[in-house]
């Protein structure tokens, strides 16, 4: 990594899922030359994020019919289905070349987080794991190559796509909500707990999944978490880091990008329907 | 090592473009160093023969593992076939990618184009600097 690049911290606020998409999308297409941005975020409603060519498959659109307060949005990036409620969220922006590629980008934003987790008194590493298809299921059903996993069990789940000169990496770390609605297929019961009504019941966490509730025994404050991962990803990466929010230009593309992610075309490409109502 | 072969031209994102058997008409696919940079190959998202592209327009993407990245059209053209092999067995693109890991035959609207991309050994040197 670029010892000279100059680094962005945006501690952000909680938007709904295409506001999300655009902010990460402009934040890569806006990147200036010798720097980098980490944006850290949140979701409201509760949402359902989509990897981009994965298909909307049954068991997601019961879960969506289940749950009509939850949003959905399709990512830029690729990987597979995440339900965001209570975590802490995390994009990585990085300059393609100065740091030796998107497989580089990957290992090195993978460090971070293994950083900032060391932070909190969690012990990660990435994954071996493997290579798996759009339509492999949800994301915390497995771990891929290089995810961050703790004693087996999958924490973060991670995504990249390559905008222009930019890579831009997001993922989740889950902090209080397991995934269990998704990852307990068709039938799933809803997200306990997060406020849509109750539908859900206890069940125990999935065993491919860990949360850092479960860890730590207390879910950790949002400040900590932001706090702790800015330690990280300096450390990782290097340069000069300091607080900030977007810029006009940022702001102003992420607006117009927020169109096409709000767009049925977008979310509801490779399903032949334009909403969760409308049958197949 | 990567495997940069002779008679084929070659962009900066790292596509190649192979003759085909019709006049005017060429293979586009991945150079085997960027199936390597890439690593396993998940899925490819393709155009739909008819479909027409300007010079560095994504035609296409490629997932590895949970990696996105564009494909761009090299030259000005119109797509004339796609692999369809693909969508069974998307790592075809690493265990072949100038052969059966062929993405789209392109027929390219003014052949000279080709002149203005770079041979093997101006690739080579590309993916060594």
């Amino acid at each position: 990594m670029d010892p000279g690049l100059s680094w962005r911290i945006v501690s952000d606020g909680a938007r709904c899922g295409a506001a999300n998409m655009a902010r990460d999308h402009a934040l890569a297409q806006a990147l200036r030359p010798g720097t980098g941005i980490v944006r850290f975020y949140r979701w409201s409603p509760a949402t359902l994020s989509l990897g981009r060519n994965e298909p909307l498959t049954a068991p997601y659109l019961d879960f969506l019919r289940l749950n009509p307060g939850i949003g959905v949005v399709r990512r830029p990036t690729g990987g597979r289905a995440v339900i965001h409620d209570r975590e802490l969220t995390y994009a990585a922006v990085l300059p393609a070349r100065a740091c030796g590629g998107p497989r580089e980008a990957y290992r090195k934003v993978t460090r971070g987080l293994v950083e900032g987790l060391r932070h909190l008194g969690v012990e990660a590493k990435a994954a071996a794991g493997r290579a798996l298809p759009p339509d492999a299921g949800p994301c915390f059903i497995e771990a891929a190559e290089g995810e961050v996993v703790v004693g087996g069990r999958k924490l973060v789940g991670s995504a990249q796509m390559r905008i222009g000169a930019a890579v831009l990496q997001h993922g989740s770390v889950l902090r209080v909500a397991d995934q269990s609605p998704l990852l307990a297929g068709p039938g799933g019961d809803g997200l306990a707990a997060s406020g849509n009504g109750g539908r859900g019941r206890h069940r125990d966490p999935p065993a491919n999944a860990v949360t850092l509730t479960e860890l730590l025994e207390e879910a950790p404050s949002w400040e900590q978490l932001v706090d702790a991962f800015s330690l990280g990803f300096a450390r990782a990466l290097g340069g000069d880091w300091t607080r900030g929010t977007l810029t006009d230009e940022e702001q102003t593309l992420a607006r117009e990008l927020k169109d096409k992610y709000g767009s049925p075309t977008w979310t509801w490409r490779r399903t032949g329907q334009q909403s969760v109502d409308e049958p197949a | 090592m990567s495997e940069v072969r002779d008679g084929l031209r070659y962009t900066t994102e790292h596509e190649y473009l192979k003759e085909a058997h019709e006049p005017g008409v060429y293979f586009v696919g991945i150079t085997d160093y960027a199936q390597g940079e890439l690593g396993d190959v998940v899925y490819v998202e393709l155009p739909e023969p008819g479909d027409a592209f300007a010079p560095m327009e994504t035609f296409g993407t490629i997932e590895a593992v949970k990696a996105v990245s564009d494909l761009y059209c090299p030259v000005a053209g119109e797509i004339v076939a796609v692999n369809d092999a693909l969508d069974d067995d998307p790592a075809l693109v690493n265990t072949d990618p100038y052969g059966e890991g062929w993405m789209v035959q392109l027929r390219v609207d003014d052949p000279s184009e080709l002149e203005m991309l770079m041979d093997a050994a101006a690739y080579e040197a590309l993916i060594t600097e």
